[in-house]
């Protein structure tokens, strides 16, 4: 990212936390992760100066009786700011930035109505729609003790005996829950681990309660040896909506060449929907005809 | 055309919109529970105007405080300004008000209008 957009961001971040009482230490050093995902050393305590800098970290607040508003001051260089952004990210980061900001809140569960405004009003200069920002906030906000059923959600975790079964929910031999969020408009998945195992992004254990993204390739590995791959969490959203489920069954399939030689012979295979399977054989021995005869 | 002239309230601003006298005004405090619901009939109303404007139109704001949400309508209102030819903002604020003038010369610089500050 480029400087100025992570100055943009800075600020940002400052103006949200600024709000309804200022900011908290646990979100500081929300703010410093994000720093250090992108940033080095020095260049982290020089964001870190200048976000301290905009919030008034180490400032005397003075507490007043009266709920204190968002100055107009801030509202307009909210705008300014995403305007920015606009210019700049693609609406993939823009997705990535709302996360950000949501999590930020998240960190310390400070959703109060003063930084709340100032991020739905981000989400619409974003062109993000109301409906999928409320959903990306119900994603970030959930926590294990209540019930989330909504499409472009899904969850898995262990099934034990009478519990009623969700529609956006599957089997995983897990503690806790993994939540998946499908969002349409940028058709990117982001995932979330709600629990205490260690469990594996790509190789590296993930933080309860942090957002991550789940991109193309990606896979999810749980200490109990179950895998969930890109391609099986695509499948279980894509499959809500599928009206025919093809299959197909292959029996004694046959292939003969116009000049007489046999291509295929006794070919038996069945596979149901959903299944990505490879058909692997020396060379000569005929898997093109092969998957041109089930095509066909 | 005809007038919008709605009285302010302690969450909605005092809203005059009259050709004939060429009073174009929002004034008082912007904090309504839907921006969008609230602002909708002025963008309609200035799309019209702009069909057929007066020579020149000064567009008078003079708030004490706007929230977030009314920020981004207020911006889409000033960046219709920005189709009407000849068009001026006077954007009042109290003079030891800095936060409503800094925010003046934050939205001068996001549209393409000509901005007059006037402390009062």
């Amino acid at each position: 990212m480029s400087e100025e957009i992570l100055k943009a961001l800075t600020q940002l971040f400052a103006i949200i936390t600024k709000q309804d009482g200022g900011v908290t230490e646990t979100e500081r050093d929300f703010v410093i992760s994000i720093f250090k995902e992108d940033l080095d050393h020095d260049s982290i305590k020089e964001y870190l100066a200048l976000y301290d800098e905009f919030v008034g970290y180490g400032k005397e607040v003075v507490a007043t009786e009266k709920k204190k508003l968002t100055s107009v001051k801030d509202s307009v260089k909210t705008l300014a700011i995403c305007r920015k952004i606009n210019k700049t990210l693609t609406q993939k980061q823009k997705v990535v930035v709302l996360i950000k900001l949501l999590e930020l809140v998240g960190s310390d569960r400070n959703f109060s109505s003063q930084r709340m405004e100032i991020i739905n009003t981000v989400s619409e200069v974003f062109n993000i729609t109301t409906e999928e920002s409320k959903l990306v906030e119900a994603f970030i906000l959930h926590t294990s003790d209540e019930t989330l059923d909504k499409e472009d959600l899904l969850f898995a975790r262990k099934k034990t005996g009478q519990e009623v079964v969700l529609a956006h929910e599957i089997e995983a031999n897990i503690t806790g829950e993994l939540m998946f969020l499908r969002v349409r408009s940028v058709d990117m998945y982001f995932v979330r681990y709600l629990g205490h195992e260690e469990i594996l992004l790509n190789g590296f254990i993930i933080k309860p309660g942090l957002t991550y993204q789940f991109s193309h390739g990606s896979t999810i590995k749980t200490p109990s040896g179950d895998a969930l791959y890109y391609s099986d969490l695509v499948r279980h959203f894509l499959s809500e909506f599928e009206t025919v489920k093809l299959s197909f069954i292959a029996k004694d399939l046959q292939k003969k060449f116009p000049n007489g030689t046999i291509g295929l012979r006794d070919i038996n295979i069945s596979e149901g929907p959903g299944k990505l399977i490879g058909i692997m054989g020396a060379s000569g021995a005929g898997k093109p005809p092969c998957s041109m005869c089930l095509q066909a | 055309m005809e007038i919008i002239n709605l009285e302010g309230t302690e969450d909605t601003p005092k809203i005059i919109l009259d050709k004939t006298n060429k009073i174009f005004e929002i004034s008082g405090r912007s904090l309504p529970e839907d921006s969008a619901e609230f602002y909708q009939p002025i963008l309609d109303w200035l799309a019209e105007y702009a069909k057929d404007p007066l020579p020149e139109t000064i567009f008078d704001f003079k708030l004490e405080y706007f929230n977030t949400a009314s920020s981004k309508l207020i911006l889409d209102v000033l960046t219709s300004l920005e189709d009407i030819t000849n068009a001026k903002v006077h954007w009042y604020f109290y003079e030891e008000d800095e936060d409503m003038e800094e925010a003046g010369e934050e939205f001068s610089e996001l549209v393409d209008v000509e901005f007059e500050l006037m402390p009062y």
